[in-house]
């Protein structure tokens, strides 16, 4: 398992388009995603849950990846938290 | 006893238990599953997301072809939410392992992630809930939906709701039903229309009175006078069973009155008016109703002035195939003939072109009737060859809904080439020479009149949207409906205005809509010279012997008397009801209802 810590970057927060866009990046690996916020945890690969979580700018958040490809997702992952969504 | 007094939609007095119908809010009930249950409950949701899916990407194609990227995105995301395996496969799990109903499973599962978004400090995020409820109430509309009702009356009931849609009445009218109570809507409301055409009694309007009625209530219903009476005291009760007895009685000796021998209708100086029938409902029953009303001494002559194609919509709930609809047309001419069917191309909005979560902020100046046609030519084409089929016996009219610029009529008359060069080169039977018509409805169409009809066959004058726009009053806006009326010197004028273009072109014009079956409004439509009228089955009776009764002449002094000197609506009304007045036939003809607000203008 692989843990990874970001932070949301971008002014908007982890609203629909980057939640919609994080779960499409997830679908595309095999291994098992999950995002932790604040004691919550949900599902990576649902976009209802992502979107729940209300990650607002600034909001750190704790990533889990388990599974065959979880390396190649982490890097993924964490390279598009990084960019702020594609929103700075 | 509670007493409402609401806006009297159609005439009558029923007696009778509510059935409350609440479609605002769709609730599943918590009930547990027989085990047999389980599959078939699994299935049908497997049935609504399939279903909302393709609601969802056809608004989703739409608002990028209207609205770009930018337009879609919000669907796009939707279907995004409501593809969300994780939490499908959560319902799924729930229902087989809670062995509760899908929707009870559906509602609480989309309700845990709405209540986050909701409490969200991130107001983008909150907005998102709205996302998550549309997902929710287009899966619940799927499940709930029909089954609901049809499982739910089991006897004859008087419906109560806080509001209700034209495909919720359609529903409805193949039950059992004594009448209509809703909280919403105006005199002219599509329930109300409805009502008129299923000649149930109805109350509009209610204003918060639906809330205090439970399924069951003994509710008497008074039409005539938009009063309705929760739980009645055996006074009123003793009152109200004196009156139905004394109407059924009268009832007999009209209709012993009212047998026809002649068709058309003529005045008593011999102007012939012809009276056809509007279909607003096309169940087997409304059919078989209009097909009796349209014999004399045992042969059609009596058509169909109107046939509303887009409650095939409502039946079907999706655009019937090109097959249907000839199906369906073609039995309707085959049914008539001789007589003729004036077949009306789809008036909907596009809320009901695309399903239930298409909202557009203002409707009637939106997407709808012709420019939906115009924008899916392929649907539109198949409708005209449909149509067009159906022509082959000569006793069919294809009539165009909304038009408002010539250019709208010249697109269509071009796809009605196309579409006959295609059934000519099948070898198929049409009539070449279909009379096309144009619907009078907007201002704009009431005003370039002479252009429409220097070009099409004949003109149809539709007065209820016609009053609508002119007087940009919506009619089913319970606020502002009493504002709405057809008798508006303005509306006269444009209809006056219409007919003189026709007929100075040589082209017929007829009329449809609620002020076609008004006994009031009749003698200054027949002093216009109209040609055809269209009125509701149970109207036709009624509106001919109304006709008998007038001499053209005389009408037409009305008419020249009602342009020129009425400024306002008492004034016009007191003038048409003086008219009948002095002919004796106030009392057979007009309702207790109209008498009273008539004479009340002169006080």
């Amino acid at each position: 398992m692989i843990v990874r810590t970001v932070k949301v970057l971008n002014r908007a927060g982890m609203h629909t388009r980057p939640a919609a866009a994080i779960v499409k990046l997830a679908s595309e690996f095999s291994s098992d995603f999950y995002i932790n916020k604040d004691g919550f945890q949900i599902n990576g690969k649902s976009i209802i849950g992502v979107m729940t979580l209300a990650a607002a700018q600034g909001s750190t958040l704790e990533l889990t990846f388990e599974g065959a490809d979880e390396a190649a997702m982490a890097d993924a992952m964490a390279d598009y938290f990084a960019k702020g969504f594609d929103e700075m | 006893m509670l007493h409402y007094t609401g806006i009297a939609a159609n005439g009558g007095i029923v007696i009778g238990p509510a059935y409350h119908y609440n479609r605002s809010l769709l609730v599943a009930e918590d009930r547990m599953l027989e085990p047999d249950e389980v599959a078939p409950q699994l299935e049908q949701f497997e049935y609504a997301v399939a279903r909302s899916k393709g609601e969802l990407e056809k608004i989703s194609a739409l608002a990028e072809h209207k609205a770009g990227k930018q337009g879609s995105a919000i669907f796009e995301a939707q279907s995004m939410m409501l593809a969300d395996t994780y939490v499908l496969d959560t319902i799924r799990r729930r229902i087989r392992d809670e062995k509760k109903s899908a929707a009870f499973i559906v509602d609480s599962e989309y309700n845990i992630h709405q209540h986050f978004l909701q409490t969200s400090e991130n107001p983008l995020l909150r907005e998102r809930a709205d996302d998550v409820e549309d997902i929710k109430q287009r899966l619940l509309r799927h499940l709930l939906e029909k089954q609901k009702w049809i499982s739910k009356l089991d006897h004859p009931a008087i419906v109560v709701a806080e509001f209700m849609t034209p495909a919720d009445a359609i529903l409805f009218s193949r039950q059992e039903l004594l009448g209509f109570a809703t909280d919403g809507g105006g005199a002219t409301s599509h329930v109300a229309i409805l009502a008129r055409s299923l000649g149930l009694p109805a109350i509009v309007g209610l204003r918060g009175a639906a809330a205090h009625i439970e399924t069951n209530d003994i509710l008497i219903l008074d039409g005539d006078l938009g009063e309705l009476f929760v739980t009645p005291d055996d006074d009123t009760l003793a009152r109200y069973r004196e009156r139905l007895m004394e109407i059924q009685s009268k009832k007999k000796i009209v209709a012993a009155k009212g047998k026809e021998t002649e068709f058309p209708p003529e005045t008593i100086d011999g102007k012939k008016i012809v009276v056809n029938m509007n279909m607003e409902l096309i169940s087997d029953e409304a059919i078989a109703e209009a097909e009796s009303m349209s014999k004399i001494k045992s042969k059609p002559v009596r058509g169909l002035g109107l046939l509303r194609t887009e409650h095939f919509l409502s039946e079907y709930d999706e655009i019937p195939s090109e097959t249907d609809q000839t199906r369906i047309y073609s039995d309707l001419a085959n049914r008539f003939y001789p007589a003729p069917i004036t077949i009306r191309t789809f008036d909907i909005g596009g809320d009901k072109f695309i399903g239930g979560g298409f909202r557009e902020k203002n409707p009637f100046l939106g997407w709808r009737g012709i420019r939906i046609s115009l924008d899916q030519p392929e649907t539109h084409i198949e409708q005209l060859r449909a149509i067009l089929r159906a022509s082959a016996r000569q006793n069919v009219k294809l009539l165009l809904p909304m038009i408002t610029t010539v250019d709208e009529l010249e697109k269509v008359m071009h796809y009605l080439d196309e579409a006959k060069q295609e059934l000519r080169q099948n070898g198929e039977a049409f009539d070449e020479n279909i009379p096309l018509g144009v619907m009078i409805e907007v201002p704009a169409a009431a005003l370039h009149a002479p252009a429409f009809a220097t070009r099409c066959d004949f003109l149809s004058i539709g007065t209820n949207d016609l009053t609508q726009y002119t007087l940009a009053v919506d009619r089913g806006n319970e606020f502002v409906a009493h504002l709405f009326d057809e008798l508006h010197p303005a509306v006269l004028r444009l209809i006056a205005m219409s007919v003189r273009a026709a007929h100075a072109r040589k082209k017929p014009v007829s009329l449809c809509g609620e002020m076609a079956g008004k006994p009031i409004a009749l003698p200054f439509i027949i002093g216009m010279g109209i040609d055809e009228i269209s009125v509701a089955p149970n109207r036709v009776q009624m509106i001919s012997g109304l006709i008998r009764k007038l001499k053209y002449s005389e009408t037409k002094l009305l008419v020249r008397k009602v342009l020129e000197e009425s400024q306002t609506i008492p004034e016009l009304k007191q003038t048409l009801f003086r008219f009948l007045h002095k002919r004796n036939l106030v009392e057979d003809f007009l309702t207790p209802v109209e008498i009273e607000m008539i004479e009340g203008y002169g006080k």
